[in-house]
Parts: structure tokens; sequence; C-alpha cells
């Protein structure tokens, strides 16, 4: 058996069993349109609210009037849900040899296909995208048919295959991916639409067609910035050559936040770097200490015998006063002062 | 002539049209669009086909935007909000 042959078997067993999922969401559809018959439990409803009403029972009509309400809701969403599934498939809805022949174009018109049978995926491998000059590389469009019934959130992802994500975010794969998840802007209706009728072939195009677009006003990650790094300190972004490695963490810091140690002169980040209290320059933590009598911040130069520069006079003072055996005033006696009246007692005539 | 006519441009749609026999693929595309062709994936039965391809009965012709801006989620409503109300594309920057 040739490889085209087999292929197309292999698109043919995929195909009977897309449009056997699609076939389930138009059985659902009738389901949808039974359920209407809720309305039968509103009018039951509706009549409670009125007796409750003529007997004047407050609580109970309270009661049913909440419920009312909610059987309302959920009746209003069900004709929503049916009338927008009716309308949307009442002009086209793709038959099991379309599909067919959608995979069989999609193998053409893309580098891979393949439906995976055990998860229920088709997933369509595009060619590597470069946008405005920024490599981005393959991505993997993957189409979870077990959601086609409800195409809410998450039916699909789009995941890069030789990711190359945005310096500042690992998430963002593509200026429109995040998390694996496209950001469809104009394309929404037109995909939902593709999918809803059995269009695969449109599907994937249209997906790829906003993969291979950049829109500068609104994506995830500019691609200007794509390539900048984010400064940890003020979490602005810088391009690399406008930046700096911390030398002590490894983090990287803008032009405006790094500083130079005055004692090392390496440069440090925001984090790393301490002001000596004594001489109030910026120094790295490698070259600060604490001084051990009032923990301040103190850089080598300032530092004798691991004191500050104040503490360390204040010791010196105290040790010359030791050595001497008389306090500084001692050694220098103020002049006498004798105050008025001072030891003086006033005594009777 | 009958054809099935999708326009997967703006909010995608799938339909049979009528067409004057002898129309050509560049002619219906100049009718349906104003853009120009190059920035379309025109297909025919879902081929790459000649400008001057004779349209037959029963073809199914798509049209399908090559650029289609992707937009952060509600971005786009909020686009269309601002347009509705005289604001401006740049004002959401």
């Amino acid at each position: 058996m040739t490889c085209v042959r087999r292929q197309t078997l292999g698109f043919c067993r995929a195909a009977r069993k897309i449009h056997a999922r699609y076939e389930a969401t138009r059985r659902m559809q009738h389901l949808l349109i039974d359920a209407s018959r809720s309305s039968i439990e509103i009018a039951r409803t509706r009549r409670l609210v009125r007796v409750t009403e003529q007997k004047g029972w407050k609580l109970a009509e309270q009661f049913v009037r909440t419920r009312l309400a909610r059987q309302l809701h959920q009746y209003r969403s069900q004709l929503d849900s049916t009338i927008g599934q009716l309308e949307t498939q009442k002009v086209y809805l793709a038959s099991e040899a379309e599909i067919v022949r959608d995979l069989i174009a999609l193998g053409e018109e893309f580098e891979q296909v393949r439906f995976d049978a055990r998860d229920d995926r088709l997933i369509v491998t595009t060619l590597p995208i470069e946008l405005e000059g920024t490599w981005l590389g393959p991505f993997a469009v993957g189409l979870d048919l077990k959601s086609l019934s409800t195409i809410s959130k998450g039916y699909y992802d789009v995941i890069a295959l030789d990711p190359c994500p945005s310096r500042t975010r690992d998430d963002v794969t593509h200026p429109h991916v995040q998390s694996g998840e496209l950001c469809e802007g104009e394309a929404q209706t037109a995909i939902t639409n593709a999918l809803k009728q059995g269009r695969l072939l449109d599907f994937f195009q249209i997906v790829h067609g906003v993969l291979g677009t950049y829109n500068s006003s609104s994506p995830y990650v500019s691609l200007d910035d794509w390539n900048a790094l984010r400064c940890n300190d003020c979490g602005d972004t810088h391009s690399p050559d406008d930046g700096y490695i911390c030398g002590q963490c490894d983090d990287s810091i803008c032009s405006g936040c790094q500083s130079i140690c005055t004692t090392c002169s390496e440069i440090v980040c925001g984090s790393c770097s301490k002001r000596c209290e004594s001489c109030q320059e910026s120094v790295c933590e490698k070259c600060v200490q604490e001084c051990t009598d009032c923990d301040n911040h103190t850089c080598n130069d300032c530092l004798t015998e691991k004191r500050c520069k104040s503490c360390a006079k204040e010791t010196e003072e105290a040790e010359s006063e030791d050595e001497s055996g008389q306090s500084p005033i001692q050694q220098h006696p103020l002049p006498e002062v004798h105050a008025d009246g001072m030891g003086q007692t006033a005594v009777l005539a | 002539m009958q054809i099935l006519y999708i326009n997967n441009d703006g909010a995608g749609f799938a339909d049979y049209i009528e067409v004057e026999p002898g129309l050509t693929v560049n002619q219906f595309f100049s009718q349906r669009n104003k853009g120009l062709a190059t920035d379309f994936l025109i297909r025919v039965n879902r081929q790459s086909v000649a400008a001057n391809y004779v349209l037959q009965d029963g073809d199914r012709v798509s049209i399908t935007p090559t650029k289609i801006e992707g937009a952060i989620k509600g971005a786009a409503e909020i686009r269309s909000s601002l347009s509705r109300i005289g604001g401006r594309k740049d004002d959401l920057r």
C-alpha cells in the first residue's frame, strides 16, 4: 500500500469520526429544542405564583417567584443557544466527504496533519513563522474534537514546537499567543463559524492567517520588546545592549538601576547594594559589614576593628579614659560655679 | 448556476449563491471584495486556480484573508466601542 493511499485512508477514518462528532452536536440541538419543554414547568410555576398571591402566602409566593425567575433565565439561555446554533448551521454543514477533502487539502497546505484518535485531536503543524524579523518557529494547532459540541474556551490550542518566547514572559510564544491560547481578535467570529460548520480547512487557514500577522496595537508582548530584558529592580524593559547583570545575584538590571561598588568596582543591583552609613557611598554586599556595636552597614574602608567610624571613636575615647583612670570631664575640669543660696538655710531671728 | 461561496473575511460565512455562467474567479473576487487579490487565499474546490479560471456549477469558492489581526482578549470589543464613540485606535495603547 502506498504512503499516499494509507494517508488518505487515515483521513477517511478521521473524517468519519469528526463527522460523527458533528452529528452528535446536531442531535444535541434537538435535545435543546426538546428541552424547551421546560416551558411547561414555567407555566406550572406561574400558576403556583398566582395561587400563592390569591391565598396571601407571602413566604411561599417569594419562594415560587424566585424559582420562576431562575427557570425563565435558563429557558432564555437555552433558546439563545438553540437559535444561535440553528442559524449558523442552517446554511451549511460539511458532509463526511467534505471533511475528507478538507483533510487532504490540509495535508497539501500545511507541513503536517495528524489525527490523534486516542485523544480525539486533529493537529496541524505550520511552517516556521517569522514576524518582522523575529523568529517564532513552527506552531502546532491542535483541535480538540471532544469540545466541538460546545465551541467554548479551550477547544483548540496553539503550541510552539520550537519555542522562542519573549524574554520577559515565558508563556508568550507569539505576540498573540499566551499559554497556548490564541487571541483571535478580528478572526474570532470567522473561526467560530468555520468550526461550527465543519469547515476544518478554513479554520486552520484562518488561525494560520492570525499567526502570520502582527497587530502592533494589541500584542501580549510587542515585537519591539520581544528580546528585551526586564529590569528586576524597576520592572521596566531594556534592550540587552543597555542592561547589566548584577555581579552578586545575576539578575538583569537596567542602566538606571545599576550601581557600582566603590570598594571593589563590581556592578550590582539594588537588592545587592548597601549604603555605608559612615561615608554614604554605595557598596556591594561583599564589601559591607555590620558594625558590631550599632549594626549599621559600614564599608570595609570605614571599618575599624569591625566598628563603624562613630562607634570606633567612642570606643577609642572610652579606652583612653580607662587608661588615665579619669573621665574625660575630670581630665579637663570645668571652672567651679557656686549657685546663689546653695547650702544656705534661712535662720529665724 | 449555483456555487458554494465561503467568505472568511469578517464574520465568515458559507452560502450557496447564484452566479452568471462564464464568470471568472478574478471577476467574482472583484464583485465580492474591495481588497487586493494578493491579500487573500482564493481557492476553488480547495485548490489554487488561475485568475481566469471560469467558475463551474457546484464549485466551492473560498476567500480567506492572509493577514488577520489577532489581539488581546477584549481589545477588539473595546476598539469597536471606541470607534462607535469616536475614539481612536491609539487610545488603547
